[in-house]
């Protein structure tokens, strides 16, 4: 088994935050800084000891 | 600063993937422990909230020691004005209401190691005389359960038992669990057939992740929640990827202090040992650490998926490649595999405007019209 690079990838149908967000009316209303706690939280939803944002190995 | 306190090399169970090494019973002194937690009140540091993690061998066997720090936390919380969280991971044999309602009153949230149905608990998770301990785990997490809306399970995917995982998926979700990371054993032989195996079982998770989404109810799977939320906000910000001793140290019961709590084991090899908590820290180690650990592997480099890949993991990468900065090829599959499904999932859902979907990850019910 070999480390794979991809390349052009393109598998995320669903946009960025920030894209939707710019196009949204509501979003010129919400403020970046919160959006990012508000994203920050979700992964900290999985972060229990030893296991920072979910991402245990 | 976060600290992980290890309070004991002892443990109830003989896990084969154990990364804690030979069970023993070497518990953590109160002076190593009062240490410990001196280092994260007394450093100056700009994180608002130092966080405090329980961990082993076996935490609750040193259920006295663990009462004890955390009433030295509160005290010295109170004392610098410093808030703190604290967090247990444990094998939930010790467990009791009586433990589970201290453990909710002090805000201790609790991680529960359970591999899942009894097939997959037992090919792993045995007692040392080899008989089952499904049935104790089990009954620990219905405790949990009783006492936390929102328990965290955790269940490592081994090819012992990857052959069980949609059955265990099944298991957890049946029970009310609604937080559930799967945690690889990279260190594991992994053949064709059992990486097959692998991603049939996300592919399962999956598909559970989408009804549950679709009947109007969140849950949340590691490896599909945080590789939804590393694209929604273009990649691991610095911060949250592992700093290796600079955001989170573990402490060992002799009270030497490494970068990982995987790396802990004995506390003989002392791999990567940054200091201990008597003498302070070694700072030629802890500048080694640091500056190596940035992943150089020109494969990565070039990767489409490189902020959201979780090739930073340095003591899972010394591991595997015997480098702190180069990961190994299981890695690379996982994440490729990760990523793909978890896109698939929120490509699918966020065409159907999923309004639990869209409230969970856009933070707003209905789609905009401009989406629509």
């Amino acid at each position: 088994m070999k480390l794979k690079p991809v390349s052009h990838y393109s598998g995320a149908r669903y946009p960025r935050l920030a894209d939707y967000l710019a196009k949204s009316t509501r979003g010129r209303t919400l403020s970046t800084v919160g959006l990012a706690i508000a994203l920050a939280a979700l992964l900290s939803l999985l972060a229990g000891c030893g296991n920072m944002n979910g991402s245990v190995a | 600063m976060d600290v992980i306190l290890h309070l004991t090399h002892d443990c109830q169970l003989d896990c084969a993937y154990c990364y804690g090494g030979r069970k023993r019973a070497r518990a953590m002194s109160w002076e190593v422990a009062q240490r410990a937690i001196d280092l994260i009140f007394d450093q100056p540091s700009t994180e608002p909230a130092p966080q405090i993690g329980f961990f082993g061998g076996e935490p609750l066997l040193e259920l006295p020691l663990l009462r004890q720090c955390v009433a030295y936390a509160e005290a010295k919380s109170a004392a610098t004005g410093k808030p703190f969280r604290t967090v247990i991971t444990t094998n939930g044999l010790g467990l009791d209401d009586g433990i589970a309602e201290y453990l909710k009153l002090k805000q201790i949230e609790p991680t529960l190691s359970f591999d899942g149905v009894a097939a997959a608990q037992d090919a792993s998770r045995p007692y040392p005389d080899g008989a089952s301990s499904f049935a104790d785990t089990r009954q620990a997490m219905l405790t949990l359960l009783r006492h936390f809306p929102d328990p965290i399970i955790c269940a490592v995917v081994s090819p012992e038992n990857v052959r069980c995982l949609p059955d265990t998926i099944d298991f957890f979700m049946e029970a009310g669990i609604r937080r559930l990371l799967l945690n690889p054993n990279f260190f594991a032989d992994w053949d064709e057939p059992h990486l097959d195996l692998w991603r049939q079982g996300y592919e399962h998770a999956a598909r559970r992740f989408e009804e549950e989404f679709r009947g109007g109810r969140v849950m949340h799977l590691n490896f599909i929640t945080t590789k939804i939320v590393t694209h929604l906000k273009g990649g691991y910000d610095p911060w949250e990827c592992c700093d290796f001793g600079l955001k989170e140290i573990a402490v060992a019961p002799s009270g030497n202090i490494y970068p990982c709590q995987r790396m802990v084991g004995e506390d003989t090899e002392q791999l990567g040992l940054m200091g201990n908590v008597f003498t302070g820290f070694i700072e030629q180690t802890c500048k080694a650490l640091a500056d190596g650990r940035e992943v150089t592997s020109p494969e990565c480099l070039e990767c489409d998926l490189r902020r959201r890949c979780r090739n930073w993991c340095s003591c899972v990468n010394h591991r595997l490649t015997g480098r702190f900065d180069r990961t190994g090829p299981l890695v690379c599959f996982h994440e490729r595999m990760a990523i793909e499904i978890a896109d698939r999932v929120a490509s699918a859902l966020f065409a159907e405007k999923n309004a639990t979907f869209m409230e969970t990850f856009y933070f707003e019910k209905h789609a905009d019209p401009e989406w629509v």
